[in-house]
């Protein structure tokens, strides 16, 4: 498959691109709208934090099918950066692992750790192995 | 306003902030070193400087009010970090050691940060 990135070399820019301000300020408000859209999914707790996996498995969702070709390419940084990037976090999975950690729950820190990563991932590979 | 509108709007505002800084802090990243290497680069920064900064949230002070937890904590460190970039990095140049330096890095970086704040705070009901 050919490297996806946002920087690859080459890549082709289109007319929103030749304007870094209003890029950026869409980035944001993309970015916030996925940040609202973060925190009421990732009410859902429970013995795992089950809504951290599941915001971080439906932005790897939302990378793969902008990725695959369903969106102009224009408007790409923007979803991928803004609204994925924003649906998703780190410091999450930093939180539940430190939390669990701090109770002495080693297995279901490195559980979370590994669901986070591994999940993701599959949702990704099939989106992409789909389109 | 309800609550919970109030909260999506101060969420809002963090999570824009966070994701205008984070793109900006790439597009910087990426000017001084070659692809692969500068999104490694900019996702390790970004990451670990959020978790960090979440967990300073989580005690210090000055960030116990509720308005000060939405736009920071859920707002702008959420944003801030990503993991859907890193997402599609594993998937583009394999599960490489880097990425789970960084996850082990990023558990350790919020108890630094967490237990900082904790000892401003334990200061602070001291004096």
């Amino acid at each position: 498959m050919e490297p996806a990135g946002t920087r690859v070399a080459g890549f082709n820019k289109g007319k929103l691109l030749n304007n870094p301000v209003l890029l950026t300020l869409l980035i944001g408000v993309f970015g916030g709208i996925g940040s609202v859209a973060r925190v009421f999914i990732m009410r859902w707790q429970g013995v795992m934090p089950f809504g951290l996996f599941l915001t971080n498995g439906l932005a790897a969702l939302l990378v793969a099918y902008f990725h695959a070709g369903h969106l102009v390419q224009d408007y790409l940084l923007v979803g991928v950066i803004g609204l994925a990037g924003g649906l998703s976090t780190f410091s999450g999975i930093a939180q539940a692992g430190f939390d669990f950690y701090h109770r002495g729950r080693i297995a279901q820190m490195l559980l979370t750790l590994a669901i986070n990563i591994v999940f993701p991932l599959l949702i990704l590979t099939l989106v992409f192995w789909l389109a | 306003m309800s609550t919970s509108m109030k909260m999506a709007g101060y969420v809002f505002l963090g999570g824009a902030l966070g994701s205008m800084l984070r793109y900006l802090l790439s597009e910087v990243i990426s000017l001084n070193a070659e692809f692969p290497t500068s999104e490694l680069i900019a996702l390790t920064t970004v990451n670990l400087l959020g978790a960090y900064f979440l967990g300073l949230t989580a005690r210090l002070p000055y960030f116990q009010t509720l308005w000060c937890k939405w736009l920071w904590a859920y707002g702008f460190a959420g944003g801030f970090t990503t993991m859907s970039a890193v997402t599609l990095f594993i998937d583009i140049h394999g599960l490489t050691w880097e990425i789970f330096a960084m996850l082990l890095a990023g558990v350790a970086v919020y108890g630094a940060g967490w237990h900082q704040g904790r000892r401003v705070q334990q200061r602070q009901t001291v004096e």
